[in-house]
């Protein structure tokens, strides 16, 4: 996976991954999967798509993205845009492309959360 | 799971169940019907793998290669002996803990000796056209990457199969493929909140279509151990838990298995994953133990002015000192509870 060849490889298949299929429709449903719990990969809980977990979900701020965003990514939205202090000075980036992987969010609905198992 | 199209988040569900099952049943240590625990003895003196094993073990010694070491998978023993495994004869579960038990060992000596250095296992393991070769002292445990592995493997069969764009989250770590969700016409990026337990800094980010997140914490997944406070990541040079520096990395990459490499190993790496991730330009936020966030590689850093809290930097004079955290940008995370 190291190597000039191997970031070549990977943003050829960021490329691919990224042109994707250009949809009309926004977010229409959010499935939570959730973790694996103690067993590392042992049990893995899919929440379907029913009513009660449609329920506790809050519609996106967003009016053109038809989506949902639990309650805790929405009470916590009061974080969004607290980060541009950045000292770039003489820190570098990898470079994938024309695609920096992550920027500060701009609000909105919240699709995926990001912490450890 | 997340998907962008509406009417296909059953059968988008049905699809991430499988990837999951077939990974769980091919490494799980927590089931006696895994090809793992089946194969495991048979492993000294050579054994034939599944395409989905090989698969699996082929990532995990990716990732391997990719932090030198610092992510490996032949820690299984060591994990085992500190309580995170399968229950075992009359071993308790531990309480509010599952899959955890504490076992009994002789009494420490009044001096602790140090910890012997342990050679590296996985340069030890021998995979050849679907042949797994394994010293008798070394025990696999493919977790961490396997989990980011089966999200890889699973948001890239809902698009594969059903042209959506879809973002994938197994125990935290997210795998996105196909385009992100709409915004202003187009489709836009995945909106993310990176935060590991309720009372630690929270950060939205925005993350592009077809990249991954992934976050390793020292403090999620904790046991009591002999007294002690464990927790689940290992540093391979001694096979116990590495000093909790951070509390939690997150990175960012184009795949789940090469940012959960890269978060594991700044866990194992401590401070030096700092200066490591800088000069490689690792998109990474680190939390350390005070719950002061530094940021590397283009990530967005927090505004701790913007969120009316004191500077930090007076208070970390002492690390930046010790080149603790360098030139990356740091700021004080604001506590959400």
């Amino acid at each position: 996976m190291g190597g000039k060849k191997g970031r070549q490889e990977r943003e050829q298949v960021m490329n691919t991954r990224s042109r994707g299929k250009r949809l009309a429709t926004g977010i229409t449903a959010a499935v939570g999967v959730g973790s694996f719990a103690a067993a590392g990969v042992a049990a893995a809980a899919v929440y379907a798509a029913t009513p009660s977990v449609i329920a506790r979900t809050t519609p996106a701020a967003d009016s053109s993205t038809q989506g949902t965003t639990s309650k805790s990514g929405a009470a916590r939205s009061d974080d969004d845009d607290n980060g541009t202090r950045q000292d770039n000075g003489t820190r570098r980036s990898r470079s994938y492309g024309n695609t920096s992987p992550v920027q500060p969010s701009k609000g909105g609905t919240v699709h995926g959360r990001s912490s450890g198992s | 799971m997340t998907v962008t199209e509406p009417g296909i988040v059953a059968a988008a569900e049905e699809i991430v169940r499988d990837v999951v099952a077939a990974v769980d049943r091919a490494c799980s240590r927590f089931r006696d019907d895994s090809e793992l625990v089946r194969l495991q003895p048979l492993m000294p003196s050579g054994v034939n793998v599944s395409p989905m094993f090989q698969h699996l073990l082929e990532r995990a010694l990716d990732a391997a290669h990719l932090t030198g070491g610092d992510a490996d998978p032949t820690l299984g023993a060591q994990l085992a002996a500190l309580g995170h495994g399968p229950l075992e004869d009359d071993h308790a579960e531990m309480p509010g803990h599952p899959g955890m038990r504490s076992i009994p060992v002789p009494p420490a000596p009044s001096i602790p000796a140090a910890p012997a250095p342990r050679a590296p296992g996985w340069s030890r393991l021998h995979l050849d056209a679907g042949t797994l070769t394994l010293p008798a002292d070394l025990r696999l445990d493919l977790g961490a990457s396997a989990k980011a592995v089966a999200a890889d493997l699973a948001a890239a069969e809902v698009h594969r199969q059903l042209g959506c764009g879809v973002l994938v989250s197994l125990g935290g770590d997210l795998a996105s493929a196909g385009a992100g969700p709409q915004q202003d016409g187009g489709p836009g990026p995945w909106r993310i909140l990176v935060q590991d337990l309720p009372s630690d800094p929270a950060q939205h980010v925005s993350l592009a279509p077809g990249f991954a997140l992934a976050t390793s914490s020292t403090q999620k997944r904790r046991w009591t151990h002999q007294g002690a406070q464990v927790h689940h990541i290992l540093d391979p040079r001694f096979g116990l838990p590495a000093d909790p520096v951070w509390r939690s990395v997150t990175v960012a990459a184009p795949s789940c298995l090469e940012a959960n490499a890269f978060s594991t190993a700044a866990i194992v790496r401590g401070f030096a994953a700092l200066e490591w991730f800088r000069t490689e330009g690792i998109p990474a936020r680190l939390v350390d133990s005070r719950g002061r966030v530094a940021a590397t590689g283009g990530w967005p850093a927090e505004d701790y002015l913007a969120a009316g809290i004191e500077s930090p930097e007076d208070s970390m004079e002492a690390d930046q000192n010790s080149g603790c955290f360098g030139e990356a940008s740091v700021s004080e995370g604001a506590r959400h509870g």
